[in-house]
């Protein structure tokens, strides 16, 4: 029994605390984030295991996190609510080759990260040549552009 | 209908849709299976704690008790409570299996004896009573070494041995 709730109760507040956190916080943009991701990890491995060494402790936590994530995932595709609450939406942060500067400074994101998305993605060099920038739910930005971008 | 990813140029991709339905049914079956396993968890059929797996047995004239985990866990940690009943004695004596003892690890007894000695396949260990019309709870905090079914007995002065065995997952 420990085993489930130990698991059940690990994802539960990771889930919500990195939820809280923003979509940007764990994007691995930075070694830092990279860092972070290891220390999370690290940190909540104790708990998780407590005490016991045994197999069958470190199978049903690793059997409960699976299921769990199975089941919020098959929620998800029920409720449209459910996986708003859950994955966040897509935002678009540069339409038009315009920054949407307000959306971009209260998601953390600035011209730089879109500029680096934009030449990592597309080769694109400058914003004017961005139809569409959008920060997605995973963290990411992902980048479409003008039409006539890249033989200008 | 043609079933769509079955034309050639998906196969040639590698897509194999006889293989991915196959695949789909065992995974959906798995899911329940591994449903089933986390509910026997919750249950205690898989030790570490729950409502079943813990029991009690108590000897024949029923006055003293043990409380033992019914599922245990290969190097986890466990309790297992010998209530002694009041009596007239100031003295307790609780015979334990040797071979029980030799499968686990004892972190810690509480209280501690003030006395062990070895028998003939026991030890016993002596306890003080401050008063003696009460009953008294020794915890044995044990770990066990090994796996599979594990049998034991404790005896409580001159009593019959209640036996009692664990089911220790690895």
């Amino acid at each position: 029994m420990d085993s489930v709730l130990r698991a059940a109760a690990i994802y539960i507040g990771l889930l919500i605390i990195m939820r809280f956190a923003g979509k940007r916080s764990l994007a691995q943009i930075t070694t830092f984030d990279f860092v972070l991701l290891l220390i999370i990890g690290e940190a909540s491995q104790q708990a998780l295991l407590g005490q016991d060494f045994s197999v069958t402790n470190a199978l049903l936590v690793v059997i409960t996190l699976v299921m769990l994530d199975i089941g919020l995932s098959l929620l998800k595709r029920r409720s449209e609510k459910f996986d708003k609450l859950l994955e966040d939406v897509p935002l678009v942060i540069v339409e038009d080759g315009v920054a949407l500067k307000d959306r971009m400074a209260k998601a953390r994101v600035d011209e730089q990260d879109v500029l680096t998305a934009a030449r990592h993605l597309q080769g694109i060099e400058r914003l004017d040549q961005i139809r569409y920038a959008v920060l997605e739910r995973s963290g990411g930005i992902s980048i479409i552009p003008k039409p006539d971008a890249k033989s200008a | 209908m043609r079933k769509r990813g079955a034309d050639q140029g998906a196969r040639a991709l590698g897509d194999d849709p006889e293989f991915q339905q196959t695949q789909w049914r065992v995974e959906r079956i798995s899911w329940c299976v591994m449903v089933i396993i986390i509910a026997s968890a919750l249950a205690g059929l898989l030790g570490g704690g729950g409502p079943l797996s813990r029991d009690t047995k108590t000897d024949a004239d029923s006055s003293n008790r043990i409380d033992y985990e019914r599922f245990a866990r290969h190097d986890s940690p466990m309790t297992l409570d010998v209530n002694v009943a009041s009596g007239a004695e100031r003295q307790v004596r609780v015979r334990i299996s040797d071979e029980y003892l030799a499968a686990m690890n004892v972190q810690s007894i509480t209280p501690p004896p003030t006395s062990t000695s070895l028998g003939d396949k026991q030890q016993i260990l002596v306890f003080d009573r401050a008063a003696s019309p009460v009953t008294v709870t020794i915890r044995f905090q044990l770990v066990p070494m090994t796996f599979g079914i594990q049998r034991g007995w404790v005896a409580v002065d001159d009593g019959a041995p209640i036996s009692f065995s664990h089911f220790i997952f690895p």
